[in-house]
């Protein structure tokens, strides 16, 4: 593709980019997401997953791992306990501080309604805040049919989250159902998700980070995102064959979290990146930003950005990040010692329970597990079959089983 | 006086070892012989199979004996495995008479009371060894010599275990004429071996991990303050991770060694491994972070049951010198690390100490029981030597006492 149009919208970064980018996924359901992000990359920004568990660390794909938290977890999950979770953040802060040095833009990814995710975000954010970092966090939140406390407590996470991010993307899982046909399994789901998500990220990683032909800075995130109430939307739309530009663009408008197209019309901010092939030009360009625009109401201010993928001929992928205008955000100095107080209100209230090992409840075992002990006089402990394997009885998935 | 050799037997679960020793006068011991075999017919410490474990027997103790130009007549053996147990008997008498001062009969007989338990018939005596000793009120009295009290007591822990699985042992040592000079409850052998008196001093706990059990000691105040034998090891870790990936004992045995360890390894967790040949058949994936997964949730759980058993003598601040660790489990990588997290203080891997000839061999923490069994033995000779009394378990039995 040398002198083609693809090598001035594309140039392969060799250089060290302009904006630092820190990709961090907290939590399980943060650091599978993350995991399926960076596995849908050939390159883009640094991903690093951050559990309390070191178990499910351990099969954690993201290029890079940190445990928190191991005197208060004592390297098992938080249970779904957000104290336990911003103890553990507490604890391990100077290795944080440290992954956060010299990071411009830090893309939190974490799931509500759980422990880890939900209770230490808002300290991570607080963290970066304080670095002057530009936090914008992915926020999933549980589906209908999960534990009512469960939802209950994704909301009241997600409302301290917002007063600590300088934006949030709300990714409702039940929007998930529209993303793919009903026989599709969940994790596929979930892989699809986040790929898409991925392809934002991407997207405003090389779009910061290096030169593209339309050019986009911290200023003008820093604009998109103050143009929000803290809250903005994410949006996928993809199209391939002749009438690609069209239908990538309804596809967009129809995409599940940007509520039937109403997110981008009511919008005061956009930021759409397009991804095409070798083979897009900039008539291209211009159609899908005029389809687009015309969608948008008119005083929105609309950010371009465009990225060459090889294997993208023939197809155009538009990600876009809008913003919400649905309440006002509350003002920033005021938010910060408004979280103080909760934060510190959170550490004086109910001291969190330890973990235990054993908290996983009883799974029916079979006697095949046993192995070589099959025919040994069995060895138990306080009702527990210890010739079973240990990884067995506590319900842990190898990597390869999952 | 020069002891003439002496010979240990320890028949394992995973090696069958064979030490041969001298020592002289200076108390010092050196090894003039050793044998090794893998061990056929053993499970949890105990026989299954007599033919399987004459064989391997034969093999080690041929080995020791080429070595060392000796023939061995007479051996020491550990006892270890889920049928050894121990409990605390109190035995107290008033002290009568004008003067309230104790004198050595009275220490002899409070200790005679106190040993005096009636096991049930198919329980064996294997030691009884005196703890503390209480003047009136006045507990954790050391030693009452000279001392005034109206009352002495004395606890005294008393060790046993099943008298058909020691007896089994007797006939696999009689079969090629061995005689059975004493068994040494095996965790006792192995404190014998690494700890310094400072350490029996201020307290440290030694565990010896095993391959069918693990066996764990602990001093307190230069006094054996616990002691236990769990039917949980070395083949337990082997079995879960047969288990887990898939595969034949020996190879998981060989993966353990290869790449367990007893704390995950995050930074390399998705390093693939190279599985022995048998494995594999459905093209499976096996990372490092499953390996260790499986064979760090079980290490924990060997680690912590030895733990619950320690802390129900509410004992463990009294190990002041902290963790020691011997067997061949003191091989897995970072253990040290994993049991100065369970326990919460310091811990070392047990060389054998004062040891010579065979130095490099018989330092190796699998070999501290066979060691400490020597030291036992030499003691046991002069103390023979010197006061004629001598109580042999083995003779007991054999006599139809036991």
């Amino acid at each position: 593709m040398n002198g083609g149009p693809a090598d001035r919208l594309f140039q392969h970064p060799d250089v060290e980019p302009r904006t630092r980018i820190l990709v961090m996924g907290l939590g399980g359901a943060g650091c599978n997401m993350v995991a399926n992000i960076a596995a849908g990359w050939e390159e883009g920004p640094p991903v690093v997953a951050v559990n309390t568990d070191a178990q499910s660390l351990a099969g954690c794909e993201a290029p890079r791992v940190l445990q928190i938290g191991q005197a208060v977890t004592k390297g098992y999950g938080a249970n779904g306990d957000t104290n336990l979770g911003r103890m553990a953040i507490e604890e391990s802060l100077e290795p944080i501080k440290e992954l956060l040095t010299g990071i411009d833009i830090l893309f939190l990814v974490v799931g509500l309604g759980g422990g880890t995710g939900s209770g230490g975000a808002p300290l991570i954010l607080q963290v970066a805040h304080q670095l002057n970092i530009l936090t914008l966090c992915f926020a999933t939140k549980p589906f209908d049919f999960e534990t009512e406390s469960r939802r209950l407590q994704a909301e009241e996470s997600l409302k301290t989250i917002q007063r600590a991010a300088d934006a949030v993307v709300v990714l409702p899982n039940d929007n998930l159902m529209e993303l793919v046909d009903p026989s599709t399994g969940v994790l596929e789901t979930f892989r699809l998700s986040d790929t898409q998500v991925g392809m934002a990220i991407q997207g405003i990683w090389h779009l910061l980070g290096f030169r593209g032909v339309i050019n986009l800075d911290m200023a003008d995130l820093r604009h998109l995102v103050q143009r929000s109430d803290g809250l903005c939307h994410f949006g996928f739309g993809e199209g391939s064959g002749p009438s690609r530009i069209p239908a990538a663009v309804k596809s967009l408008m129809d995409s599940p979290y940007l509520n039937k197209g109403r997110s981008v019309s009511e919008a005061a901010a956009l930021l759409v990146n397009i991804t095409g092939g070798p083979d897009l030009t900039l008539a291209d360009m211009q159609g899908i930003m005029g389809q687009i625009k015309g969608h948008a109401q008119p005083g929105a201010t609309v950010y371009f950005g465009a990225m060459i993928d090889p294997s993208m001929r023939n197809r155009i992928a538009l990600t876009a990040i809008v913003t919400d205008s649905q309440s006002m955000k509350p003002a920033r100095n005021k938010r910060v010692t408004s979280l103080e107080d909760e934060l510190a209100t959170a550490s004086s209230a109910k001291k969190a329970k330890p973990v235990s090992a054993t908290d996983q409840g009883d799974l029916p075992f079979k006697s095949e597990d046993k192995g070589r002990f099959s025919n040994s006089t069995p060895t138990t402990f306080r009702g527990e079959d210890l010739d079973i394997p240990t990884f067995i009885r506590r319900g842990v998935k190898l990597s390869f089983e999952r | 006086m020069d002891i003439p050799p002496i010979a240990a037997v320890e028949i394992g679960t995973s090696r069958i070892r064979v030490a041969i020793g001298e020592v002289h006068d200076d108390d010092h011991l050196q090894v003039i012989g050793v044998g090794e075999c893998p061990s056929r017919g053993i499970r949890k410490g105990e026989i299954i199979d007599m033919d399987a474990a004459l064989s391997c027997l034969r093999i080690a103790l041929h080995q020791a004996e080429e070595a060392s130009d000796t023939q061995i007549k007479a051996v020491f053996v550990p006892v270890t495995g889920g049928h050894v147990q121990s409990m605390i008997n109190r035995g107290s008498i008033p002290i009568v008479g004008t003067e309230l001062e104790i004198h050595q009969e009275h220490i002899d007989d409070v200790q005679e009371i106190a040993k005096a338990v009636n096991l049930p018939n198919d329980r064996e005596l294997i030691h009884s060894i005196c703890q503390y000793y209480y003047l009136d009120d006045q507990k954790g009295v050391i030693n009452p010599l000279g001392m005034e009290a109206s009352k002495l007591a004395v606890d005294v822990m008393i060790v046993h275990g099943h008298s058909g699985r020691i007896r089994n042992l007797n006939k696999l040592l009689r079969s090629l004429h061995l005689e059975v000079e004493d068994c040494v409850l095996a965790g006792l052998c192995s404190a014998l071996a690494v700890l310094q008196p400072e350490e029996k001093e201020n307290g440290a706990l030694v565990i010896d991990l095993g391959g069918g059990t693990t066996d764990f000691l602990g001093y307190a105040d230069s006094t054996i303050a616990v002691a236990g034998s769990l039917a949980i090891g070395g083949d337990h870790i082997s079995n879960d991770v047969a288990r887990g990936l898939r595969m034949s004992i020996p190879n998981a045995e060989r993966v353990k060694e290869a790449s367990g360890s007893a704390i995950i390894h995050l930074a390399s967790r998705l390093q693939k491994l190279d599985l022995p040949g048998d494995t594999g058949p459905d093209g499976r994936v096996v990372r490092l972070g499953d390996v260790q997964l499986i064979t760090s949730l079980r290490a924990e759980e060997i680690l912590t049951m030895v733990k619950s058993h320690v802390e129900d003598e509410d004992l463990l601040q009294r190990f002041g010198s902290g963790i020691v660790l011997t067997g061949g489990g003191a091989h897995l990588d970072r253990i040290d690390e994993l049991a100065s997290k369970v326990f919460g203080m310091p811990c070392r891997i047990g060389k054998s100490r004062d040891v010579s000839g065979l130095a490099t061999t018989a330092n190796r923490p699998e070999y501290a029981t066979v060691i400490g069994l020597l030291r036992y033995a030499a003691r046991a000779a002069r103390r023979q030597s010197g006061s004629g009394r001598w109580t042999n378990l083995w003779r007991r039995i054999l006599s139809g006492e036991g």
